[in-house]
This record gives structure tokens, sequence and C-alpha cells, in this order.
């Protein structure tokens, strides 16, 4: 089974002229996306990138990419997905990491291109979007069909030490989770519009965006640039869409930049995941717009959401209830089962799982356990079958649906002269998780109104704006082990 | 009692451009002058050190304004 052949086909053979997704004002047809798709395969055949090769997919939100993730799936080579904010270093890790023979990106996108240097090949996508595909003889060309362990792509998340690691996936990942999420927890149909203010490089965004509309026949919305509230509500109100997808701190975006008593949107349905969704948000955005917010909590790790709330059965400051095709555990240290109503770490085991990271086969085994559970790093509370979320049991922050390892903002702020030792840690704003950081300043160096504002600008100008410390607490020490480690958990909000 | 001046005094500190605090009318959204996902929790923070608050979750949610920040400043200062 080939994932791209299960999403494109039954679209052709159902309605190739449907529109599959509109970007800014131009569409495409599922008839458009496929020949662009079989076109792209053709070119890495003609290009000599063999099966199981690995290529680097670095795009905005355009139709670029569907065409380049499907054309490589089509022909049997792995995608890589990547988020367009990662530094250079991050790319070079993952180019060299992956073993990258191909960079498909945009011309625009100078740092994914300087990490590429000379080593790798590039492709670049036109201005609208679309690749200059030659025309390339298909007689007799029919599309790979996978073997049984073959990966169908791969995606890349921050370790806890900040180096990317990568999760691949099987192709009936793609799928299963249409099933088990899109179809028995949404109730999505060929009716549904979607928008999806999260991105195709994140699974989360690659899952709304683009599986959910090809299994389901459904026309997609995609947006190139930054989802600002303005440009959210523009695409809400020009397309219809019926159902849209966002991490919370864009839902907590969109209540802010509404100064009426009400918000009027042609939504059936609004779903939350990528970060916990605070009660607070859910219930103001319920009281705006009438709609409810079903919350849900995944991993690129499982592929997609694995606990969610159900449609009319929310429950406020909960992320919901195992998904069905999902095993949940919570566990305390020695992996004893907790009993109801106690902490404990969540194990979560289903079909969608990766079976390993990509060449890190010790962190493999830490994480991806022999009965089938993955480790989750997530702490949760189960009551009457509704799980709530309690923190992390390490150092990772998820900030705005992302990831950050404090280890690289603190190595970033030490750079800076006034910086002598510091910890990042998580910190609850608006009851949002964000990065803050406890400084110790270098000896002669005092805090004033400014300082705060300078290793702000000094963390922004190196790192990406979502892993920047919100928050700057002076201290003059750090609490540590006795063999000097600091203790970033004894910083972090209880 | 908080003034206008002083959060835009604030917005200064935290580093959002003199000519955005200058054009902020205080009871349009700020949204509207582009605070995004970081400008909020920073300003947030600042106002809480500011005036020595504790500002809630559901009540953050709430500021959409400066006129709405001085409306809560002024019930809670």
């Amino acid at each position: 089974m080939n994932a791209a052949v299960e999403l494109l086909y039954p679209n052709m053979q159902q309605h190739p002229e449907k529109i599959a997704y509109i970007c800014e004002t131009k569409t495409l047809s599922y008839q458009e996306l496929y020949s662009a798709s079989k076109n792209f395969a053709l070119l890495l055949q003609e290009r000599g990138v063999a099966h199981r090769e690995r290529v680097l997919i670095v795009l905005p939100d355009t139709f670029a990419f569907p065409v380049a993730f499907l054309g490589c799936i089509l022909a049997g080579v792995l995608p890589i997905v990547a988020s367009t904010d990662l530094s250079v270093e991050s790319f070079t890790l993952i180019l060299r990491d992956c073993d990258a023979c191909l960079l498909v990106t945009d011309s625009v996108l100078s740092v994914p291109i300087e990490a590429a240097g000379n080593e790798t090949a590039l492709l670049f996508c036109q201005k609208d979007g679309f690749f200059d595909l030659p025309v390339i003889s298909e007689e007799e060309w029919i599309p790979y069909q996978p073997e049984v362990d073959d990966f169908a792509f791969m995606l890349y998340s921050s370790g806890s030490t900040g180096r990317p690691k990568g999760i691949p996936h099987r192709h009936k990942d793609l799928l299963l989770v249409c099933t088990l999420m899109g179809e028995a927890v949404l109730g999505l149909t060929k009716n549904d519009i979607i928008f999806s203010a999260s991105k195709f490089s994140f699974v989360y965004g690659l899952v709304n965006s683009l599986a959910f509309p090809l299994f389901f026949g459904i026309t997609a919305i995609i947006h190139p640039g930054k989802p600002s509230p303005t440009s959210i509500l523009n695409i809400i109100h020009s397309y219809s869409p019926t159902v849209f997808f966002a991490v919370p701190t864009i839902y907590s975006l969109l209540i802010r930049s509404c100064t009426d008593n009400h918000l009027t949107l042609p939504l059936r349905l609004c779903v939350s995941a990528g970060e916990s969704l605070p009660a607070a948000i859910f219930e103001e955005w319920q009281r705006l717009t009438g709609i409810e917010l079903i919350d849900g909590i995944g991993s690129s790790e499982m592929t997609y959401i694995y606990i969610a709330n159900r449609p009319g059965h929310a429950m406020p400051g909960s992320t919901g209830q195992a998904i069905s095709g999902y095993r949940l555990r919570l566990v305390d240290d020695r992996d004893n089962d907790v009993p109801s109503g106690e902490m404990g770490n969540l194990l979560v085991c289903g079909e969608t799982a990766a079976p390993c990271y990509w060449n890190l086969p010790e962190k493999s085994i830490e994480t991806m356990l022999a009965d089938g559970f993955i480790r989750t790093g997530d702490i949760f509370v189960e009551r009457d079958g509704f799980y709530f979320y309690q923190g992390r049991n390490d150092d990772m922050i998820k900030s705005g649906g992302q990831w950050v390892s404090p280890v690289p903002v603190e190595d970033v702020l030490r750079l800076h002269p006034a910086v002598a030792e510091c910890a990042v840690v998580a910190v609850s704003i608006g009851g949002l998780m964000k990065p803050g950081a406890f400084v110790i300043l270098a000896p002669g160096t005092e805090e004033s109104p400014n300082l705060a504002r300078q290793l702000r600008k000094h963390v922004m100008e190196r790192l990406p704006d979502f892993m920047c410390p919100v928050q700057f607490t002076f201290v003059t020490d750090l609490p540590r082990t006795a063999t000097g480690k600091i203790l970033r958990f004894k910083l972090r909000v209880p | 009692m908080a003034t206008i001046d002083e959060l835009k005094e604030l917005m200064l500190g935290i580093g959002i451009d003199a000519d955005t605090v200058n054009a902020v009318d205080p009871a349009t959204a700020l949204a509207i002058y582009n605070f995004d996902s970081l400008d909020w929790p920073i300003f947030i923070i600042a106002v809480e050190k500011r005036y020595a608050i504790v500002i809630s979750d559901s009540d953050s949610l709430k500021l959409k304004t400066l006129n709405d920040f001085i409306h809560l400043l002024n019930e809670n200062i």
C-alpha cells in the first residue's frame, strides 16, 4: 500500500475537478494535484533519486508542499519534513542525519539553502508555488509499491538536548489517523472545508491539511504567511471553512483581537492541539463564538492525536478521553500503573506509532518500549476516563505548539557578557506555557530596566521567536545537585 | 491610578517600537498593532511586575485594549 496512491486515486476517480486546495486567490483541483505530484515523482526518477533515499522538504504552505510530499511518496522516496523557522545549525544537522540527497525549498528561504551549501542538491519551487516540471514520458510508469518495512515519510522534532531527532512513519499511519480521529471523533465528510493555522511542516498541520482533505475528498485552505488574527479571520470570512484547526496560542490571539462581545464564524468545529489548552481559553472561545473547542493531545511519534474531547461533550480543563484504537497507561517512575485520580507518566500504544527514531537506537529503546507502548514524557491524571494534563517529566517546554529545549536557549544566553549562569524553564502566562529564564548576572553587571530587553533581543537575533524567554528573573543562585548540575525542575511553575 | 502614558512607557520598555506605541489608540485592540504571541506574555508580565498584581488566566483574555488594562488595574490597585 502506497499512502500517496491511497490518498490521490479515489479523488481522481470520484471528483477530479473538485478543488483540493485554495491558496490565497488560486485553486488546485484534485486532477491538477495528481498530475503535478506524478510529474514530481517522475522528475525525481529522472534525476536519479533512488527508492528510500531522503529528500528534505522545507517549504511554506503553498501548492508546492503537497505536490513535493506526495510526489516523493509516489516515487518511493522518503520525504523529510522540517519547519521553515529552523536555524542553519538545525538544518545542517537534519541534512547530515538523514543524509538527504536533495533539498526542496523556496529560493527566498536563505537559511536552509545556506545549510545545504555545496553538499546537497537543490530544487526550488517557483513564485506561484508550483515546480517547473518537465514533460516526461509516463508510459509504463507505475507508483512505487512499498515493502512492509518501508517508511513513507519522516518528521524532525526537537530533542531534549536541542538536537533534532528524526521520527519515521509507515504508509498506513497517514491513513489510519483519518479513520481513528478524522472520521470517528471529528465526523469529517467530503462536504467539509478545512482550514488549519498550523503548517504542513508540523505533524498536526500535515494531517489537518494533507491527510484529512485527501482521505475524505475535502477542500483545504492553505496560507503561506504567518497566521495572524487578521489573516485568519479574513480567510475564514472569505472562504467559509467548516472546520478550523489551531494551537491554543492562536485561539488566545483571536480572542484578544476581538473587541466586540460576539464573534460570528461559519465554522461547525474548532479543534485545538499542539499544547495544553487552558480552561480559560476554552470558556472564552465558547462565550465569544458559541463554538465548542475540541481539545486533543498527540505527538509526532504517534502521528496524530490519541486523547481528545468529543464534540458536544467537551470538558473544560481536560484533554479528553482516549481515542478508540489507542491504549493508555499512567505509570509511576517504576512503570507500575497508578490508580485513577493519581498523577502518572503517560504511556500510549497504537498502530500509528513510529517504530523508532532515525539513527538513535538507544533513544528508541528508551522511548519505544518492547510491549508497544511509547513514553510520551507527559504527566496526566485520569478521572472517570477523562485525562487532565499536569506537565512534563523532563525539561522540555511546549510553546505555541513547538518544542523548546532549554539547552540551546541557555547556550545563547551565556554568550551575552551580562550572563554568568542561567536556567531556562517553563513559565505559565495566561495558562499557556512559555520559556522563562533565571539569570545570574556576571560580576560587575547590575540589573537595569533595559537588561531584560537586551537579553531578549540577543536571543531573538540567534533563535526563532518561539524559543525566546518571555520572562527574565535575576537571581544570585540556582538550585543544583551535589555535582553542580542545575536542577531546572525546582524552578518550574508548580 | 494607572495611566495610559504609564502603559505606553511599559510597551516601550519591552521593546515595542516608538512609532507603534505612539499610534496606539487606547480603545483599539492591541492585536491590530501586530501584538503577537511573544508581545502579549511579555507585556502582561511587565504590567504584573510594575503594578504588583497577578492577572488570572481568564482576566488576561479580557485584556484586549489599553483601556481594558486601565480598567483592570484601577479595580485592583
